[in-house]
């Protein structure tokens, strides 16, 4: 039902905003060419639009907070952009299309979905607007850079230390988000594929969510009520992870947590002994790293086509220096959460 | 398809035709198709029958329940609050705020809280009852207002280690019986006896049957109707908390979406979405549905998409088996 309401929205959406964005393009187009990116570029000049999927996800707090201060030091004009709500796929590709009628030199696009964003990426390539792609990759269309964690990589990494723990051996219950998403399929994927090759005797349980921390407490529960003898959770995303540690709380039996993202309430978690691990993104680089890619475009430089800002494990040992090497808002956001 | 049946049938209302069939209330649908489905899923999966896991289904079902029951008040009178799920989001984010941002004491936090539900609630009530809002708009307005303001008090961060006695009120035991469960009985066997048994839930369900009637006879319309908005908002300010303290998180982002469940398990219960008919003994089993269902599916590892083709189905087969319940009643007349 609501899908089916959201497609129509989506169709209606986009028919009425094409629109304008036609009659803005060819306004714009009688006195002045596409932005000349050739000759030299002066960073003030520049208009860069930073279009994200979630205005309330802390993760992407973090990686907006990167792009801010990317913006600030390369001396551009930043426009932020959330979808009107999160997870509208619709309300993005209408954003992304008023960002170019806006006259943005570059854009640097978060998708709410792979598939749903890859017009919109399209009319940025016939505007001649380059586009950034960061976190989840985007299908179609012509991409400058994409500039995100590699999580087939990083949920490897995740199947490696869950194995390590358990010593290879038992049944692990894996909590995934959206498998409409690259994030949400990548992130499943490098965790089961790695369980199946390299260690046949750890047995997977997976919860099917849609990055939905009421419906992964509420999967966890019920899969440990069946399979008591759980050895370890892990999680695709941290809002899961949060919600995981009240159910293992009162499961009594230790089980191995471990998380993904590195969101602000899930260290503070770790930091009270409640989390085992977190395969940590580098949010604050993914925002810094698109925003500065992004300038690069618009100025008509050459810059590399995939972008890996690279995952640490986090633990309790390390976790100290991850939060000092990041920039001191992690340090408030994990005080303002716990 | 109701004022198609009614124009061909008799004109009467249906409720005193209810009354002759007593054996069938309107929740029935939804208590056979919980039944139906606890069988279902106890056949298919060992796991179901084990103490813990009927435990985890209703401790997680609480929260549907009491904001089903909330909505059931409103939904009687004709109304419908779209802006539960988002009022109880706000209300958990503002506890989180409170207790752990500003160390207040919980139990003066959760007062402040369930008053800002019912300041809500007067809000919702007057511009619906007063200003002649339509509910649709005022409380869908609500909805985009309420989980905003939310977000923007600890814009977006969420919160995490609430104190001990609000966890309590989600996870907690009393003699082995969930605490969310022990609090969902209790208001919806209260508010099924208000409803049935005083005069506010007689005004109500009058309100719905026909405003100008009850009105006529003396019921106070307005006084009555706020009330109505007030107890529902204020019941999804308890069911927020609840979720809240569950997860151990508060934030704006908490249960979007729920309010379609909230008002599926009610519709699946029963209660009408023209007013005038309903109990929260109907909302309360369409809840408990629901969790089944979801609990059945996760048992057995069945995707999202998958659980939501299957509750859709499942609204419009109760709904569609209670129109034909009354099809029926009116033939036998």
């Amino acid at each position: 039902m609501t899908s089916a309401r959201t497609r129509i929205a989506a169709l209606f959406g986009s028919g009425v905003l094409a629109l304008t964005a036609l009659t803005a393009c060819s306004m714009e187009g009688t006195d002045s060419p596409t932005s000349a990116a050739s000759g030299s570029c002066d960073p003030k000049k520049l208009v860069i639009g930073y279009v994200n999927p979630s205005v309330t996800n802390q993760g992407w707090i973090i990686i907006g907070q990167g792009a801010t201060d990317a913006a600030k030091d390369r001396g551009v004009k930043l426009r932020s952009f959330g979808p009107p709500k999160d997870g509208d796929a619709a309300g993005q590709v209408t954003v992304v299309q008023d960002v170019i009628a806006g006259g943005a030199n570059a854009i640097a696009l978060a998708p709410v979905d792979s598939s749903a964003l890859v017009p919109a990426v399209k009319e940025a390539n016939t505007a001649g607007v380059p586009v950034v792609n960061l976190d989840s990759q985007i299908n179609g269309g012509n991409l400058a850079s994409f500039v995100a964690t590699d999580n087939y990589a990083a949920a490897q990494q995740q199947a490696e230390a869950v194995a390590e723990h358990i010593g290879g051996n038992g049944k692990v219950i894996l909590i995934n988000g959206s498998q409409a998403y690259s994030t949400g399929r990548d992130r499943r994927n490098g965790f089961v594929d790695t369980m199946k090759k390299k260690y046949p005797g750890v047995t997977v349980l997976e919860v099917q969510t849609e990055w939905d921390a009421q419906a992964a407490q509420k999967g966890l529960e019920d899969l440990l009520a069946a399979n008591p003898d759980v050895v370890a959770v892990a999680n695709a995303w941290d809002g899961s992870t949060v919600a995981a540690v009240p159910v293992l709380k009162s499961h009594g039996k230790r089980i191995f947590l471990i998380g993904f993202d590195g969101a602000p309430d899930a260290i503070a978690l770790m930091e009270q002994g409640k989390v085992d691990a977190i395969v940590a993104q580098q949010l604050y680089k993914m925002g810094y790293t698109a925003i500065d890619t992004a300038v690069k475009a618009a100025c008509g430089e050459t810059v590399e086509k995939r972008i890996d800002t690279g995952s640490v494990l986090l633990t309790p040992d390390n976790v100290a220096k991850f939060i000092d090497d990041n920039p001191p808002i992690l340090r408030e956001f994990i005080k303002k959460a716990s | 398809m109701t004022t198609q049946l009614s124009a061909e049938a008799t004109p009467a209302i249906h409720t005193p035709l209810l009354r002759r069939l007593p054996a069938f209330p309107p929740w029935g649908a939804a208590l056979i198709g919980a039944l139906l489905v606890a069988v279902v899923i106890a056949v298919s999966n060992d796991a179901f029958l084990t103490p813990r896991n009927l435990s985890n289904i209703f401790a997680q079902t609480a929260v549907l329940v009491i904001l089903a029951t909330g909505q059931t008040f409103v939904m009687i009178t004709a109304g419908i609050d779209l802006s539960v799920a988002a009022v109880g989001a706000l209300s958990a984010t503002l506890l989180g705020v409170l207790t752990v941002a500003n160390d207040l004491p919980w139990s003066l936090s959760l007062l402040i809280c369930l008053l800002a539900g019912a300041a809500i609630g007067v809000l919702h009530g007057v511009l619906v009852g007063r200003v002649l809002l339509p509910a649709f708009i005022v409380t869908l307005g609500g909805l985009l207002v309420w989980r905003g303001v939310a977000l923007q008090l600890t814009g977006g961060i969420n919160t995490t280690g609430l104190p001990d006695p609000i966890r309590w009120l989600g996870r907690g035991l009393i003699a082995g019986v969930p605490v969310p469960a022990v609090i969902a009985v209790l208001v919806a066997a209260i508010s099924a006896i208000v409803i049935v048994k005083t005069k506010f839930g007689v005004g109500l369900r009058a309100i719905g049957g026909s405003e100008g009637a009850a009105a006529r006879a003396g019921v106070p319309v307005l006084r009555y109707r706020i009330t109505a908005y007030i107890i529902c908002s204020m019941l999804a300010c308890l069911g927020g908390i609840m979720l809240a303290g569950r997860l151990d998180s508060a934030g704006g982002n908490l249960a979007q979406g729920f309010e379609l469940q909230v008002i599926a398990a009610a519709a699946i219960g029963g209660v009408s979405l023209f007013g005038g008919t309903g109990s929260p003994v109907g909302a309360f089993f369409g809840a408990i549905l629901i969790g089944l269902i979801q609990n059945g599916m996760n048992l057995g590892g069945v995707s999202p998409f998958i659980q939501q083709i299957v509750s859709g189905a499942i609204l419009v087969l109760a709904v569609g088996v209670d129109q034909f319940r009354k099809y029926l009643a009116r033939r036998i007349s």
